[in-house]
């Protein structure tokens, strides 16, 4: 096995229970987005367009739908003869019995024999929640240039927010004096994005020590990132500049899906040199039909348009029917929406079928999902199990 | 099951009608109905009936059909063994015939191990299941079965053929024939090597050899009574693409009986702007439309910019309409950049076709 210099190892054990029904029977890094894409294709772009070729990829909740989304890594150029992509599922160990990854930190100490076997010098740990496109190498080049232990993403958030995420207090160096995981009285407005860099031998043994803490919640921001601090270890904030979203809510979701509609939106889908890959399934092209009006939105292939569409995103195969509106919302694939229905502000899940005449959603009202258990005015089914 | 065929699609022959959009590329890898390639009709055909050896035997430009092709994974056709053979023809052998290009590469032929062929001279746009004429072929015992429509009007282009009452195909020759030969065979491999073997220097193709064969060869016909088009000319170019806007095409006849494979592109979704106008269009993935869009079909990525109009027009990829730019019945090639103001007119019988990569106009600074 040749040696890789850096691996890296991708979390997509996330349940997303904020997701609501979105995450019924999926995981969350595999919830769709952007009228093409799923989450996880954003982490995985990253990786395939900074360079690095070798990503474990930690499942564990509802992982059928991602495994088989995943396959051999071929969508993002990442099956290949050394490294690729590998799923690493919880496995039961001889004499210990099975059970689910405790923590972020426990997931990468589980699998250190698949890390070990690449000898790498950097372990890259990014988690397949996120929405953002960075490039990696960059990131890499800083750890190597400030001679740290570790560097963690950063991004400005609004100081009314930053109490939501975990806050990095550095020095005029940029190395982390401080880290506060969600603080009540945030000092500064630069959180973590969850994207870590580490020097593996050093990880390591932070890892196995880690692991000894009975106490521990085996988790990178609560445990191993305060452990290294505590110890003095050089941690260093790396800065990102540019689009990154957690798509934690209905409503993040939602929003992020419309983000990608503003004419100067942050995050270009559209770069030749930075492609976002993703699973293709081969689909006609879209067919927009004499009545129809579209406008400020994103269609995909598949989609066949007789009603009219505003400022929302279609994905694979959404077929709307005459006199049918849709405004500030988000179709899945392949969901069938009737005649003259109105729909606004709403996500409507995988494979709906709206029924004629049906409103959904209001104008100033919240966001609306609609999932497999929806119904309209208590009766009618919004939802035809029929998944092609 | 897979079965015992294997496929050869011959698209040697190259057709100077449609010069201005095969200057550059061959006819097999003309692009088609806003994101695919005309050789993709046969070759997913051959695919969804289950033939997994399948050789392409092109013209000497075929750079952007192997382009398009690439090692055949999105056709299902990437395998260690077997899967997708292209043979391009030497440009020194440019003015042979069929036969000779076969003959040249008889080693592949004699290799493969089924026992049938299934030969396309030509590359039809249409959707078949191959797999009941190949059932037919070996149940009657025919030598060689002919693939064959009852013509309508506007098929002028197909080779005629008379049948007697069982089917038993008695003459090429005919004209004002109710029936033409879509130029695609079924036969046994071993005779199909022996046939170019003693025919390679005698006759330049097949047809010519069963124009001409005794009548001890038994020659059937198997009726193909599905969609077809043969592209001949650019008037067939843009009619039959302008066909695609009824929405029957695009939705059953592209996806069933099988769907049609082309090359897949990690496009992003199409955008339209808040000035688009758009009815009655197809629109690939990687579109940004600001302007408006009429009766037309935009391949992946064009930009139709604001204020730009294209009516009753053909984009393919990754063309750009400059702002207030007016085009109506043109065919706009691959990478054309038409700058704002610029006016572009055809008729649907005559549609005026703007060369690949050309640039039209002036920037107006």
């Amino acid at each position: 096995m040749s040696r890789k210099e850096v691996v890296a190892m991708l979390l997509a054990g996330g349940e997303g229970k904020r997701l609501s029904n979105l995450t019924k029977s999926v995981a969350k890094p595999a919830v769709p987005f952007g009228g093409k894409y799923r989450i996880i294709d954003f982490t995985l772009s990253n990786c395939a367009n900074s360079g690095i070729d070798t990503v474990g990829v930690l499942t564990q909740y509802e992982p059928l739908l991602l495994n088989s989304y995943l396959g051999v890594g071929a969508p993002w150029d990442l099956d290949r003869k050394c490294g690729g992509l590998k799923i690493l599922p919880p496995y039961v160990q001889k004499q210990q019995g099975g059970r689910w990854y405790k923590g972020t930190a426990n997931a990468i100490y589980e699998n250190i024999c698949f890390i070990e076997q690449y000898e790498p010098d950097y372990v890259l740990v990014i988690s397949g929640d996120h929405i953002y496109n960075m490039d990696y190498s960059k990131m890499l080049e800083e750890h190597e240039k400030n001679k740290a232990d570790g560097t963690i993403s950063v991004i400005q958030v609004p100081c009314q927010e930053a109490s939501r995420f975990g806050i990095m207090n550095t020095d005029d160096h940029n190395r982390i004096i401080d880290f506060q995981e969600k603080p009540e009285q945030p000092k500064n407005n630069l959180a973590s994005m969850g994207v870590y860099v580490f020097n593996w031998s050093l990880l390591k043994r932070y890892l196995k020590e880690d692991e000894k803490t009975a106490t521990s919640s085996n988790d990178f921001g609560k445990d191993i990132i305060p452990m290294m601090l505590r110890e003095n270890c050089s941690l260093y904030a790396y800065q990102f500049e540019g689009y990154w979203k957690d798509v934690g809510t209905v409503e993040s979701l939602w929003e992020a899906n419309l983000d990608l509609l503003d004419d100067d939106s942050a995050l270009n889908l559209k770069n030749s040199n930075w492609r976002l890959k993703s699973v293709n399934p081969n689909m006609p092209p879209q067919y927009v039909g004499k009545e129809a009006k579209v406008s400020r939105s994103m269609v995909n292939d598949g989609c066949i348009i007789n009603g009219s569409i505003d400022h929302s995103v279609l994905f694979y195969g959404v077929e709307v029917d005459v006199g049918a509106s849709i405004k500030d919302s988000v179709i899945m694939p392949h969901a069938k929406i009737g005649r003259n229905v109105k729909i606004e502000r709403s996500i409507i899940g995988e494979g709906a079928i709206i029924p004629d005449g049906v409103t959904i959603g209001q104008h100033d009202g919240p966001i609306e999902l609609i999932d497999q258990t929806s119904t309209y005015k208590n009766d009618i089914p919004l939802f035809v199990n029929e998944r092609r | 099951m897979k079965n015992n065929v294997l496929g050869i699609i011959n698209v040697t022959q190259e057709n100077h009608e449609l010069h201005a959009l095969t200057a550059r590329r061959c006819h097999a890898s003309l692009p088609y109905g806003g994101r695919y390639r005309i050789i993709d009709f046969i070759l997913s055909s051959m695919v969804h009936s289950k033939i997994r050896n399948i050789a392409i035997f092109t013209p000497p430009n075929y750079r952007s059909l192997f382009d398009h092709l690439g090692s055949g994974k999105d056709w299902d056709l990437e395998y260690k063994q077997e899967g997708l053979f292209i043979f391009p023809k030497n440009s020194t052998f440019d003015n042979r015939d069929d036969f000779s290009v076969l003959n040249q590469h008889i080693d592949y032929l004699e290799k493969s191990r089924q026992e049938y062929v299934l030969i396309s001279f030509g590359s039809l746009v249409m959707n078949i299941d191959f797999q009941p004429v190949i059932k037919q072929h070996i149940q009657s015992g025919a030598d060689v079965t002919v693939v064959y429509k009852e013509k309508e009007v506007h098929d002028v282009s197909f080779t005629d053929i008379t049948m007697d009452d069982f089917q038993n195909i008695t003459s090429f020759n005919e004209t004002d024939s109710p029936y033409g030969s879509l130029d695609i065979f079924v036969m046994k491999k071993d005779k199909f090597i022996e046939s170019i073997k003693t025919n390679a220097n005698k006759y330049r193709s097949l047809l010519d050899v069963l124009k001409n064969c005794d009548l001890t060869c038994n020659i059937k016909g198997y009726e193909y009574d599905g969609y077809v088009q043969k592209i001949n000319s650019i008037q067939d170019y843009y009619r039959y693409n302008m066909e695609l806007l009824d929405p029957y095409f695009l939705n059953e006849w592209l996806l069933k009986p099988n769907e049609i494979y082309t090359k897949l592109k990690d496009e992003p979704p199409a955008k339209y702007s808040a000035s688009s106008e758009v009815k009655n269009a197809i629109i690939a993935n990687g579109c940004v439309v600001e302007g408006n869009v009429e009766n037309s079909i935009l391949f992946r990525g064009v930009h139709v910019k604001k204020g730009a109009t294209v009516k009753n027009s053909i984009v393919m990829q990754k063309s750009q309409i400059g702002e207030n730019a007016e085009l109506d019945g043109a065919i706009i090639d691959k990478e054309v950049v038409i700058f704002p103001y610029e006016h572009i007119e055809g008729t649907p019988n005559n549609p005026k076709v703007v060369t690949k990569q050309k640039i039209v106009g002036e920037q107006i600074i």
